[in-house]
């Protein structure tokens, strides 16, 4: 099923390399898939939660060993303005879910890569 | 351990086309030894820019450079990347061919007077050198992999979009500049 344009997405970061606190910037570089799924990009639905629910999703879901360090929020419209679709996958989770149909080609994905990084929000997590 | 590139490089046709700067430069006159090599920074201001800038010269260059604080940042990459791929089996590790194209070409965007980077690494196995305007509206990007290539763009505030790939060698001041490498640096030195 595609997420509706106006839903708010979040991708959780886990590497500085992410984002720049000095510039509260989400780079391009949080983007990028890993190579076993060079062609999605997972994300959260966050429309409906509390800023606490979502860093909880954050840590449940997303984080592996490495700890995340903050998330770019961004809104849905920004996908399908790309020509990509972004659908559930409530698999991992119920409000999980991918980005696809990401260009394998690096020139045509680094630009759409660019383009989601200026549409983001950068939100980095509390200190607890 | 990241080794330079500079070899690769004619070094003395860089010498002799840089000379010739010098020679060609009134009212400039060295007070070191001069040294052709690229870090040399004392004398950027020699170097006349260059072909590929075309903005005026600018008394604010004289004696600054990034490149130290960028390959120190480089460095700290590597330990990153090294630290995340301990705990992460899906971040692919950045190839040490990698860094050194990412050091050789930090010293050539110097060289051109391209503003720093922001530099990481990249989940898929490379370096990524991004710009960003004070604005947030306008972005630049370098991937690298160490294959030689730099797969770059720009995004110029919704005006003008740039993308493609070149070589590294492209880069080399002993060659002719391309003319989308010119463009992708002045685009950024624009976006900057």
């Amino acid at each position: 099923m595609n997420v509706p344009p106006d839903e708010k997405l979040t991708r959780f970061i886990s590497s500085k390399s992410g984002f720049s606190i000095a510039k509260k910037a989400v780079s391009y570089r949080a983007f990028i898939p890993p190579r076993k799924n060079p062609q999605e990009i997972s994300v959260y639905r966050i429309t409906t939660l509390t800023e606490n629910e979502v860093w909880e999703i954050g840590k449940e879901y997303a984080q592996g060993e490495n700890e995340i360090k903050a998330r770019a929020d961004f809104l849905a419209e920004v996908i399908y303005e790309n020509n990509l679709q972004v659908i559930t996958d409530p698999q991992v989770h119920e409000l999980h879910a991918n980005i696809i149909h990401l260009p394998i080609n690096r020139e045509d994905r680094d630009e759409i890569l660019r383009e989601l990084a200026l549409a983001s929000e950068l939100v980095p997590i509390p200190s607890e | 351990m990241i080794k330079s590139r500079r070899s690769i490089l004619h070094r003395e046709d860089l010498q002799n086309e840089m000379e010739s700067d010098f020679m060609a430069t009134p009212n400039v006159s060295p007070s070191t030894p001069y040294y052709p090599i690229l870090q040399t920074q004392d004398y950027r201001p020699l170097r006349a820019s260059d072909e590929v800038m075309t903005n005026s010269f600018s008394v604010a260059d004289l004696g600054f450079s990034w490149l130290t604080e960028a390959k120190q940042q480089l460095q700290e990459v590597h330990q990153e990347v090294m630290d995340a791929c301990t705990l992460d089996s899906e971040i692919e590790p950045v190839p040490d061919s990698a860094y050194r194209d990412a050091f050789w070409l930090l010293e050539l965007l110097d060289y051109y007077n391209v503003p720093m980077p922001d530099i990481g690494w990249l989940i898929d196995g490379g370096i990524g050198f991004e710009w960003r305007s004070t604005d947030g509206k306008g972005i630049g990007t370098m991937s690298i992999y160490g294959d030689n290539q730099v797969v770059y763009g720009a995004s110029l505030r919704n005006t003008r979009k740039i993308k493609g790939t070149c070589e590294l060698t492209d880069f080399s001041p002993t060659g002719s500049l391309p003319y989308n490498v010119k463009d992708l640096m002045l685009s950024i030195k624009d976006l900057v």
